[in-house]
């Protein structure tokens, strides 16, 4: 990895670009702009990034945009694409309803089920 | 709390996990498969084109029939295919998450292969989110799938082979494919599907991209423009196309979700970002194993000998299969495995710039460029050769592994050798009865039989011709030439079809005798070039 | 956008049962088993919803169930991935609007006039906010 502080001085401040405003998140709608001025700030990592910005935290998670926003980032960082972390990946892979995440017949639950509140 | 057991789990119906299901219950090992979709077979359904290799990796058959094989062959070893079944999480101790209908399901395994594919790359460009802007594999699942027309008039992005079989898959669907264009200098994929796309009059627009996809409410309309050495676009270079439908097919990446979550080593490498993992597919977890896609792009043939490989590597870790067994039949697929991974496409090549076949002969620069080979060309290239009687022409000028041509011929006209890469030969004072099988075979529809009848002062071309409707006997039409130009007039002499051809039908038209090198393809005389 | 009816390998396609179903009131027919997105898609439709931020809209993009952008409000669920989901008589499939079947405001005029034309009563966003509620009390 790198100094955070080194790595800002040497990219120097975030320049707007004529496709900043086109999207990258299509689920959380998150523009280029949005996560090229991000990395000036000092986002730096994919993790940090999905927290800061939401993108790839919609319901796809990160499925389309995962690949393009870690070659953004990494290009804006000027590192190698290899160098970026990847998202973590958590359950559910899928966009799983409140109401079926509930219905865990793996995890120990009160016999009356969901419904007794 | 419920957690069911099972002895070894497969994530993923595709060609990759189906075949290490049959593999493993082969050797008596109790298998169950998970597959999120309402069907089993993952993209294998939607492949209608003829697969390449050679018999052993099932060459020449279309793709949904080795689906169909597949599903029987798993039916019969009593594998157990759970559908609609979606794996949402992979714990440690080999326990997984399932969704099924409302529910979420818990399963312990002593062995579990991921063999979840791929999923699409994308690119972003100016109206890349409006309705009409798809992916190729959502192009072929509505196509393939469920018989219905992803458009009227597309443009696709991505010359890979995925965007070439695709786009031809488009237009034996109905569509209009105005243009194929790729930001690479050159052709991605196998030259032989680019010429079957550029012979019917696709336009190919390398070191080309898209500026704009443009419309309100959906696509109506898309500019491409072409980019020089560092992406930028060059100005005045633009060109507009009314489309309604712009496909993407810009790569695949592994779909490694499941394997990151469980904490499995990953690797970035040129396959994508991928778990590492041995030959078998056995991952730094001991039980954890991962075939086909996941484990690196490939096709699908290469997945299916993946999935083989780490089926036999489960049983023998489940102590079904003797260390010597297990060898024993590892060596047979690695050497199966190895040949598909020859000659100019192999995953060691990737990103290489290639500039003459094994064989040391040139390749064809507008092959690579524009999706076809020049007409002086191809006599450089050993599948051609000019005689009068009737004789096979083979275009096939890149080395891909690819054979059936070879055993299709019964009279020794075409000649490979024992390595599958090789050019195939248009075997000199050989006698060719006409018989049409080796033009049916041809996955990269390469083979056309060529005559000529000098005192009529006209020749014959018989074509692989897979489109509807077939052309009548009598008919009149144009010859077109490999780049899709209308060259001559034609007039349809025979036209062939057969079970063994396998749903290529062959067309034989009579052209001005000049014309039988360079005449490729027909097109009735009132339809629209 | 048509059906494919005869494929030079897939052969001829086969005719599914023709059932009713509505899209933002309007009565339209599809196969039953068939991709919701599949049925809309024949019948001319391509906007599945409208997004949260920028209100643009989005329809069929991956068609294997993987990017959720064809989402839509099915009998009061939302974001239910149409080009997975198969297509049953009498489904009530909405435009989704964000996260509901509520429109925004600029579309709102177009979504009234569309609701009267076609059945001649209610606004459609009214009904649309009564189901969702409803199916949440059950």
């Amino acid at each position: 990895m790198f100094d955070i502080q080194e790595k800002l001085k040497e990219i120097g401040p975030y320049v707007p670009e004529s496709d900043d405003d086109l999207l990258v998140c299509r689920c959380e709608e998150v523009t280029k702009g949005e996560i090229r001025r991000a990395v000036h700030e000092g986002i730096t990592t994919i993790e940090e990034m999905r927290r800061f910005l939401r993108c790839g935290m919609g319901l796809c998670q990160g499925q389309t945009c995962g690949m393009l926003t870690r070659r953004l980032v990494a290009r804006e960082l000027r590192v190698p694409q290899s160098e970026m972390d990847v998202a973590t990946s958590r359950a559910p892979m899928r966009p799983v309803a409140m109401e079926t995440g509930g219905r865990d017949l793996g995890v120990e639950k009160p016999a009356a089920g969901g419904d007794a509140e | 709390m419920k957690i069911e057991r099972k002895e070894f789990i497969v994530v993923g119906a595709g060609p990759a996990g189906l075949s290490a299901a049959i593999e493993a219950a082969r050797s008596g090992v109790s298998v169950t498969v998970f597959d999120e979709n309402a069907r089993p077979g993952g993209q294998l359904f939607k492949q209608i084109h003829k697969f390449f290799g050679s018999k052993e990796h099932m060459a020449k058959i279309r793709g949904f029939r080795i689906g169909e094989e597949l599903l029987r062959e798993a039916e019969e070893k009593g594998v157990e295919v759970v559908l609609n079944a979606t794996v949402i999480g992979l714990y440690r101790e080999k326990e997984i998450q399932v969704q099924i209908g409302t529910e979420v399901h818990h399963y312990k395994a002593d062995a579990i292969l991921i063999a979840t594919g791929a999923s699409e790359n994308m690119v972003n460009f100016r109206g890349w989110t409006l309705p009409g802007v798809i992916g190729a594999g959502a192009a072929q699942t509505m196509m393939n799938l469920y018989h219905v027309k992803p458009g009227n008039r597309i443009l696709m992005l991505g010359s890979g082979n995925v965007g070439l079989v695709v786009s031809y898959q488009l237009m034996q669907a109905g569509c209009e494919v105005v243009a194929l264009v790729d930001a690479a200098p050159r052709i991605g994929g196998y030259g032989v599907h680019a010429s079957k796309v550029a012979r019917c009059g696709v336009p190919f627009y390398l070191s080309h991209t898209i500026k704009e996809a443009e419309g309100t409410d959906c696509v109506r309309g898309v500019t491409i423009a072409q980019i020089d050495a560092k992406y930028q676009f060059i100005p005045g270079t633009e060109k507009h196309f009314d489309v309604d439908t712009i496909c993407v097919a810009v790569g695949l990446s592994p779909m490694t979700q499941l394997l990151k979550m469980d904490g499995v080593e990953m690797a970035d490498t040129r396959g994508g970002y991928i778990p590492a993992c041995d030959e078998t597919g056995a991952t730094s977890i001991p039980g954890i194993f991962a075939a086909g896609d996941v484990a690196g792009i490939e096709e699908a043939s290469s997945a299916m000998i993946e999935g083989r490989m780490s089926g036999e590597a489960v049983a023998a870790y489940l102590g079904y299969a003797s260390a010597d067994e297990k060898a024993l039949r590892e060596k047979e697929l690695e050497e199966s495995l190895g040949a598909l991974r020859q000659g100019m496409f192999a995953p060691k090549n990737r990103g290489k710039k290639l500039e003459k076949t094994d064989e040391g002969i040139e390749l064809s620069e507008m092959l690579l460029e524009k999706g076809y080979i020049g007409d002086d060309e191809i006599k450089r290239f050993p599948g051609y050769r000019a005689e009068i009687k009737v004789h096979p022409v083979l275009e096939c000028t890149q080395n891909i592994p690819c054979n059936p041509c070879q055993t299709a011929c019964r009279k020794d006209c075409i000649s490979i050798g024992d390595n599958i890469t090789s050019l195939p030969i248009s075997v000199k004072d050989s006698t060719c009865i006409d018989c049409g099988m080796c033009v049916a075979s041809c996955s990269g529809q390469a083979i056309f039989l060529v005559s000529e009848n000098p005192e009529k002062g006209t020749g014959e071309v018989t074509i692989p011709y897979e489109f509807l409707p077939l052309p009548e006997v009598g008919e009149k039409g144009y010859g077109l030439s490999r780049s899709g130009q209308r060259i001559c007039d034609a007039t349809v002499r025979r036209v062939r079809t057969s079970k063994a051809y396998d749903g290529t039908a062959l067309v034989t038209i009579e052209v001005p005798i000049g014309y039988t090198d360079r005449a490729r393809f027909y097109r009735k005389a009132d339809e629209a070039q | 956008m048509d059906r494919i009816q005869n494929h030079p390998i897939l052969g001829e396609s086969p005719v599914g049962k023709s059932v009713t179903f509505t899209y933002d009131g309007r009565e339209l027919t599809g196969y039953e088993g068939e991709p919701i997105a599949m049925a809309l898609k024949v019948n001319g439709i391509m906007i599945h919803r409208y997004t949260a931020k920028r209100h643009e809209p989005r329809g069929i993009f991956c068609d294997i169930g993987r990017c959720t952008d064809c989402v839509m409000v099915v009998d009061g669920q939302p974001n239910v991935r149409t080009c997975i989901t198969p297509l049953r008589a009498g489904m009530k499939v909405e435009t989704q609007y964000g996260a509901g079947a509520e429109p925004f405001p600029e579309n709102a005029e177009d979504a009234m006039r569309f609701a009267k034309d076609e059945r001649g009563s209610h606004p459609i966003s009214e009904d649309a906010g009564k189901d969702a509620r409803e199916e949440k009390h059950s």
